[in-house]
């Protein structure tokens, strides 16, 4: 039987890596690139970073056929495997990411903090951009499934991620530190960046569509499928009208920006924007099957009761390990008040 | 010894159950003569016999590709499993090592190692591995490896009534599948992949040959027709 190997669970692994990604891309862009407005979030979008870290592996060991066995991953490594690498990347970041967390919040007066918190946020970056953006090569190199072979993919995976996780940092500010006195000028920069990331992520998926269709390895059988077939709701509707155009009109006017309604109402579509191309390539991609040359079958996919109920169960429990890390890391930003 | 006894030792080599000739250092492949398929799935059925795939699942299966209209209509049975490529996709992605590549060129899985991610399946053009449900790995065909370390032939080329699917050593210069190579013209499914297949087809270009309206009838899949 043909069906759908990789499911809800590696569209959920891979919008967290997402957002691990886009969180911890907005916490060291004070550092590294200079966006002074974003300061004072810039260790709790670390902590977002961190609880949203260590539950993404789970809906990857949930994945496997033999679950109990993943930890053969590390007692068995296989450089030539991509997938290999996740394990090792995932515990560099780990380390990295509560070190960080550790100087930002306890050592932030010392006179080594600024030559450290640049250094580490150097490193950071790159193990961030290939733990966000390696979900994609695997996609990308795909040289078996047409729709996925696309050397854009790691590209628009990197700013899908970034995207949705300025998304869920801005929201989840609005949320948390509203009280402790969010000010307007970082929600605004928040919102302006999650912007032209949401527009240039856009534009890529487009892009990656138009070329593999230029290119003749997407058949206008296949690109029917998200144009008119039973994922233009997800594709058309979702991704690029509600996830997309709607947010792109609230964020652009400043007010939307600054509003708490507006902003939370646009970074919710984005999120679910987001979501919905992570669906519509990972099991999309899967559904379009190659029954002999030319020839393509559609399967059909409706994912189970335990699925939904794990992908709210997961994403509940990173919401849970946010708040943990807000908890047992004294954050500067909630310095004033608690 | 009687009679009986007698026929009963012979007829495995009288229907070719053991593999008679073997080089020092075999390489095992296979050819596939579309031209003596019959379409009887017997190769389908007793795969699934011999290694217990599970309901729906196959490490080998026949398609049948029907070409053109009434009264100019073409069918042909195309027997599948895995090609045991020279250069495997799903060789390099496996995270674990579990699947590996023997020196006499099998393709194989370590089912105790495998920890069933999928990439493998992902990653192979030819559509030849599952998940198997029961074992929660990745599972294929194998070339049937405990029956050729018995010396026996795979269990779908004991049992093809047609003899369209000859099995053997392209090392040993005396070997069935060596004479074929040697005479015959024949050609690989998905040769653009790079993976340079181990299982030959003989007539595979005029079943796919294209510009005719097109039914692939394909067990795991159902009916599939060109639109």
């Amino acid at each position: 039987m043909t069906n759908i190997i990789w499911g809800p669970m590696i569209v959920l692994y891979s919008f967290i890596t997402g957002l691990v990604l886009g969180s911890y891309i907005i916490s060291i862009a004070p550092t590294l690139f200079k966006m002074r407005n974003l300061e004072g979030i810039s260790t709790f979008s670390m902590v977002t970073a961190w609880g949203f870290l260590l539950a993404s592996p789970i809906p990857l060991v949930l994945e496997l056929g033999s679950p109990l066995r993943a930890p053969n991953i590390y007692l068995y490594p296989t450089p030539s495997s991509v997938m290999a690498l996740f394990g090792y990347i995932w515990i560099i970041f780990v380390l990295l990411l509560t070190t960080q967390i550790i100087i930002h919040s306890r050592y932030r007066d010392a006179a080594w903090f600024q030559r450290a918190s640049t250094g580490i946020s150097a490193i950071g970056l790159v193990i961030s951009l290939i733990f966000g953006g390696y979900f994609g090569f695997i996609i990308g190199s795909m040289k078996a499934r047409e729709v996925w072979s696309s050397t854009i993919t790691p590209i628009t995976t990197i700013l899908s991620g970034i995207t949705a996780g300025a998304a869920l940092v801005a929201l989840l500010a609005i949320i948390t530190l509203r009280k402790d006195g969010l000010r307007k000028d970082a929600l605004n920069s928040l919102g302006k960046l999650t912007l032209y990331f949401l527009a240039i992520y856009l534009v890529f998926t487009l892009i990656e569509l138009s070329t593999t269709a230029y290119a003749e390895t997407l058949t206008w059988t296949r690109l029917s499928i998200l144009l008119i077939g039973y994922l233009a709701l997800s594709f058309i509707g979702v991704q690029y009208i509600l996830g997309g155009l709607i947010p792109i009109f609230m964020l652009a006017t400043e007010k939307v920006r600054t509003s708490t309604i507006g902003s939370i109402v646009a970074f919710i579509l984005i999120l679910a924007g987001v979501y919905s191309y992570k669906w519509n390539l990972i099991i999309g991609g899967q559904q379009i099957v190659e029954v002999s040359p030319q020839l393509y079958s559609l399967l059909n996919f409706m994912p189970t009761q335990t699925e939904i109920l794990a992908t709210v169960g997961i994403l509940s429990l990173s919401l849970f390990l946010y708040v943990l890390g807000l908890t047992i890391f004294p954050i500067p930003e909630f310095k004033s008040k608690r | 010894m009687s009679k009986y006894l007698k026929l009963q030792e012979e007829l495995p080599h009288i229907v070719g159950r053991y593999i008679d000739k073997k080089s020092a250092k075999p390489k095992w492949v296979m050819v596939v003569d579309l031209n003596r398929c019959v379409g009887c799935y017997a190769c389908q059925v007793s795969c699934k016999m011999e290694n217990g795939t599970p309901y729906e699942f196959f490490r080998t299966w026949v398609e049948v590709i029907e070409r053109g209209k009434y009264p100019y209509l073409r069918r042909v049975f195309l027997p599948r499993l895995c090609n045991h490529c020279e250069t495997p996709s799903c060789v390099p992605v496996c995270p674990v090592g579990a699947t590996y590549k023997r020196d006499d060129g099998i393709v194989v899985i370590d089912y105790d190692r495998c920890i069933g991610c999928g990439y493998c399946i992902q990653a192979c053009p030819y559509d030849a591995r599952f998940r198997n449900p029961y074992t929660g790995t990745a599972d294929k065909c194998d070339y049937c490896l405990h029956k050729i370390e018995e010396g026996e032939v795979p269990s779908c080329v004991i049992n093809c009534m047609g003899g369209a699917r000859i099995f053997g050593d392209i090392n040993h210069p005396e070997s069935i599948v060596s004479k074929m190579l040697a005479e015959k013209s024949v050609s690989v499914i998905k040769p653009e992949t790079g993976n340079s297949p181990s299982v030959y087809y003989i007539g595979y270009e005029e079943a796919v040959k294209a510009g005719a309206p097109v039914t692939v009838i394909n067990p795991k899949i159902g009916v599939v027709k060109e639109i």
